[in-house]
């Protein structure tokens, strides 16, 4: 675990992800941002970090095809936070075969959140 | 009893001995070479008891010495040679030779009785001559002439036959005088002297039966002498042998009589007509067939035909019956008020008359008459059916040609009854009864004659066949009956014109009986004629299935029974139909629903569920998020000002989604062709995939489909987008060998999703160019669709690219804006 507690948020939406950059941002997270999944691999392989705060539609590499060519990349990975605009049970599911640690529907509660990617980044603090 | 071998073997084998019979008695001459050839070996003498020699008169004396040294018994000189000559010692005078035109008739004396053989009555009178062998001193004597001449012979058992005498071998005087016979050749010989050959009158020296070989034909007497000399018999049927198998042959005509049907009578009739005369023709050639034969085939015949008349007898008297029964039953049913039961009505009522096939007929005050439905017509009638001939019209249709009047009661099987109706106008039912059926020709006959019967009654004559008593009785009795019937036919109407659908009922037999104004309307689009349109041509019309298809479907719906669902595969008029069918008591209720609109609304379901929802979910999210952040203390001021900057630009967005929306449920915009709406593009590649997947398979290529598994909405006519995807594929795909591989590709950018197909052998640049910018008609048709979409594509803000090279296939790049 590293002592950094960063975060790489895959959004396309620029207006979601800026919002979304600030909530983190406010927590004393240190945000990273990615368009698409394409671009969140490479950032997987210039830094790491604490938690992946995935969008599933997205151009050029979706949610999906993201988990799944993270799950092949071997070594240690950071947990992902799916948000799902889909709000049917099989996308959930799909998405945690795919490696994804938690699912979130849109529209989320800010405040809920808050506290899930905090669970996840600090596990330890949650189970104290 | 009634099958195939007992119908077209056994029975023209016994009608072939009848024919036999029959000639054996004179009512049949038969002009046949074959019959005189085999009579003549029929004639069991085991040689021959007359000699006619031939001789000069004043060889008379010496030829009467030759021929006692030779054993002759008796020597008899014909009565013009002897007036020539004077008789010799021993010799007696004969009587003139019969001058019959065309014959030759030998008269002698009284002599004993060889045989009793039998020759045909039409060989009777009838000369011939023919080579005849003797032994001689060196051998056999080949080149002498016999004769066989007949005259009309009773014999003691009552047979006419030829007499013992007349197979005679002629001798030439020269040939007994040279000595050519040893002594005794003529033992017990009777000898004939006549003139010579040379005075023969010419009918004897050629043949009188037409086709029969001439005298000179060493064929025609070898086989004859050969049978004669070796007594041979060539068929006889003998003693108890013959009775059985006489008495079998009448007792089998007689049951075949009493069972085949009507119908096959006269097939059977025809076709035994025809063989028997062949295997008659055999058989009088070849066997022994008496007299008895053929009285005791006609008795049978006669038994049987009463055996038949009077079991029709009895068939008719049950469906008279059947049609009393009916007639009250019918009665009993106009209480039914339920229209969709009018159907089952027919139906029973049908089982319950037995009726086959019948024909309900309107009479309008001009003395139109017009068909408003047939029963009980199979597939093969139908195509002939008495509705579609042109001497009637049909109810539905709009050319009013009068038609002949009609009167009432029946005429054979074809019953006629009025239904209702005031003076001048009303309803006829026309029906056959089962049991004497011949086919819906009846109807049609009795219809006619009907009509001839009105006719002359409206000029002010009386149809002469029929009573007036009669008639009110055959009134009185079906008009009750069939009164039902149109109750009922004026409610399933109105039940068919309140349906929105576009509806018809057709009877079992796939005639048209009823329909509403949509249907009309919706036949007439397709170029259908009401009256003549069966549900496949209906079902093969509106939907662009196979015909085989549909036909085997249907035959299922009408067998089985149950419903019936064939979505068009293709659009008439830019619109999509489903075929629904249902089978009602027999019938076929048929309803074309117009599922455009349908498939519109069910389109905005999927793409609310899929694209729209989640955009509005985003929406959604920015907007609390921002509004959160707004008032979040932890930021800092700017950065909380940029938030509430940002609750702007989200509600903005959430209004274009909004506006997405409402396009995409504008009801005004249902039929505007190509205006943009939200479109997933990935739903709509899978469903072409899937359209397409059939001539994938036949083409043997293999679609290499690469998608991501969510897209953003994009901006397009969702049916034009359809069409331009099924165009692409198609272009490429037929240009592709077997085992080729086509790469289509559906990607997004930031802005805009792509969907890239490649593959095939490709056309030039300049050509393809050409194709999609002219507006040249000998353009394939795939092309044609992708020209006339481009307008469109750029109307919804997106591009399409198309290259070419031959040699490297097709690439299709379109471009469509996210939504």
């Amino acid at each position: 675990m590293t002592e950094y507690r960063r975060i790489l948020l895959v959004e396309d939406d620029p207006l979601l992800s800026e919002l979304l950059e600030m909530c983190l941002v406010a927590e004393g997270l240190d945000v990273d941002h990615a368009g698409d999944g394409l671009a969140a691999l490479r950032k997987l392989d210039e830094g790491e970090f604490n938690l992946i705060v995935l969008d599933l539609m997205m151009p050029f590499m979706d949610g999906f095809a993201f988990l799944k060519q993270l799950a092949a990349t071997p070594g240690e990975k950071p947990p992902v936070l799916v948000l799902s605009a889909n709000t049917d049970a099989q996308t959930a599911e799909r998405a945690r075969k795919c490696g994804a640690a938690a699912v979130a529907r849109k529209p989320v509660n800010h405040e809920e959140f808050v506290a899930l990617v905090l669970s996840l980044v600090e596990p330890g603090q949650d189970e104290a | 009893m009634g099958g195939f071998p007992v119908l077209f073997v056994i029975l023209p084998l016994l009608l072939g001995f009848l024919v036999a019979g029959l000639s054996q008695l004179g009512f049949f001459r038969v002009p046949n070479a074959l019959v005189f050839d085999l009579a003549v070996a029929q004639a069991r003498s085991t040689e021959p008891r007359v000699v006619v020699v031939r001789a000069d008169p004043e060889n008379l004396s010496r030829l009467t010495t030759r021929l006692r040294e030779l054993g002759a018994e008796l020597i008899l000189v014909t009565a013009d040679l002897a007036e020539k000559s004077v008789p010799p010692p021993g010799a007696l005078i004969g009587l003139a030779p019969a001058r019959v035109p065309g014959t030759e008739t030998w008269v002698l004396p009284p002599l004993p009785r060889a045989t009793a053989d039998i020759v045909p009555y039409n060989q009777r009178q009838v000369g011939r001559r023919f080579l005849f062998s003797i032994p001689g001193e060196s051998g056999s004597i080949t080149t002498l002439e016999g004769a066989v001449a007949g005259r009309e012979h009773e014999s003691s058992d009552g047979f006419i036959g030829l007499a013992a005498a007349a197979i005679m071998p002629v001798l030439e005087a020269r040939q007994i005088l040279e000595g050519a016979f040893r002594p005794n050749t003529l033992d017990g010989k009777y000898i004939v002297i006549g003139p010579p050959a040379s005075e023969d009158p010419p009918s004897i020296l050629t043949s009188e039966i037409p086709g029969s070989p001439a005298v000179g034909n060493a064929g025609f007497h070898a086989r004859a002498i050969q049978a004669i000399l070796s007594d041979q018999v060539v068929f006889q049927l003998e003693g108890a042998l013959r009775s059985l198998i006489l008495i079998a042959a009448a007792g089998l005509i007689a049951l075949l009589l009493f069972y085949i049907s009507p119908q096959q009578r006269i097939a059977v009739a025809f076709l035994a007509a025809v063989l028997s005369i062949s295997v008659g023709l055999a058989l009088v050639s070849v066997a022994d067939i008496l007299l008895p034969v053929a009285e005791l085939i006609l008795l049978a015949l006669g038994l049987g035909l009463a055996a038949a008349a009077f079991a029709a007898r009895e068939r008719r008297q049950r469906s008279d019956q059947l049609r009393e029964q009916i007639a009250s039953r019918l009665r009993r049913d106009q209480d039914v008020q339920d229209p969709s039961r009018r159907a089952e009505f027919f139906s029973t009522a049908a089982k319950l008359t037995g009726v086959q096939r019948s024909l309900l007929l309107r009479e309008r005050r001009d003395g139109t008459f017009v068909p408003l439905a047939a029963f009980g017509l199979t597939e093969s009638e139908n195509s002939m059916s008495l509705a579609r001939s042109p001497d009637f019209t049909r109810a539905d249709e709009t050319r009013p040609e009068p038609a002949d009047v009609m009167g009432l009661v029946g005429w054979h099987d074809a019953q006629i009854s009025r239904v209702d109706g005031t003076e001048g106008e009303g309803v006829y039912w026309l029906y056959v009864v089962p049991s004497s059926s011949r086919d819906y020709h009846a109807i049609a006959a009795a219809a006619a004659r009907l009509a001839r019967s009105r006719a002359r009654q409206s000029d002010g004559l009386e149809e002469p066949q029929f009573g007036p008593r009669r008639r009110e009785k055959a009134e009185v009795r079906l008009g009750r009956a069939v009164a039902a019937l149109l109750t009922r036919d004026e409610e399933l109407r109105r039940y068919l014109a309140s349906l929105h659908t576009a509806s018809i009922l057709f009877d079992a037999a796939g005639m048209p009986v009823i329909m509403n104004a949509n249907m009309r309307s919706l036949m007439t689009r397709c170029g259908l004629q009401p009256s003549r349109t069966t549900p496949v041509d209906l079902a093969v019309a509106i939907t662009g299935t196979e015909t085989d298809r549909v036909r085997t479907a249907i035959g299922k719906l009408v067998r089985y029974g149950g419903h019936l669902r064939l979505p068009s595969e293709a659009e008439i008029d830019g619109r999509s139909y489903l075929v629904r069918a249902a089978e009602i008591a027999g019938d076929l209720l048929v309803e074309i629903i117009d599922t455009t609109e349908q498939e519109r609304l069910s389109r905005i379901q999927t793409e609310l569920a899929s694209g729209i929802d989640a955009q509005l979910r985003n929406d959604l999210e920015a907007i609390g998020l921002a509004a959160n952040l707004a008032g979040n203390e932890k930021l800092a001021p700017e950065k909380r000002r940029r938030a509430f900057g940002l609750i702007s630009q989200a509600v903005e967005r959430t209004r274009e989604t909004l506006d997405a929306l409402a396009r995409l449920v504008d009801p005004s915009a249902l039929n505007a062709k190509g205006e943009p709406f939200p479109v997933n593009p990935r739903s709509t590649l899978e469903q072409e995939l899937m359209k397409i997947a059939p001539l994938t398979e036949r083409a043997g290529v293999t679609l290499d489909v690469r998608q991501p598994a969510l897209t953003s909405l994009v901006m397009a006519d969702p049916r034009l987008l359809e069409e331009l995807i099924a165009a692409m594929l198609q272009v490429v795909i037929s240009d592709s060998g077997r085992g080729s591989r086509i790469a289509v590709s559906l990607t997004e950018a930031a802005q805009e999703t792509r969907l890239e197909i490649a593959g095939g052998f490709g056309l030039p640049a300049r050509r393809l160019a050409d194709s999609l910018a002219s507006n040249a008609v000998d353009v394939a048709f795939p092309l044609r669709v992708i020209r006339s979409i481009l307008p469109h594509v750029s109307h919804w803000g997106g591009a399409f690219q198309a290259e070419s090279e031959t040699g490297e296939g097709y690439k299709f790049n379109l471009q469509l804006r996210r939504a």
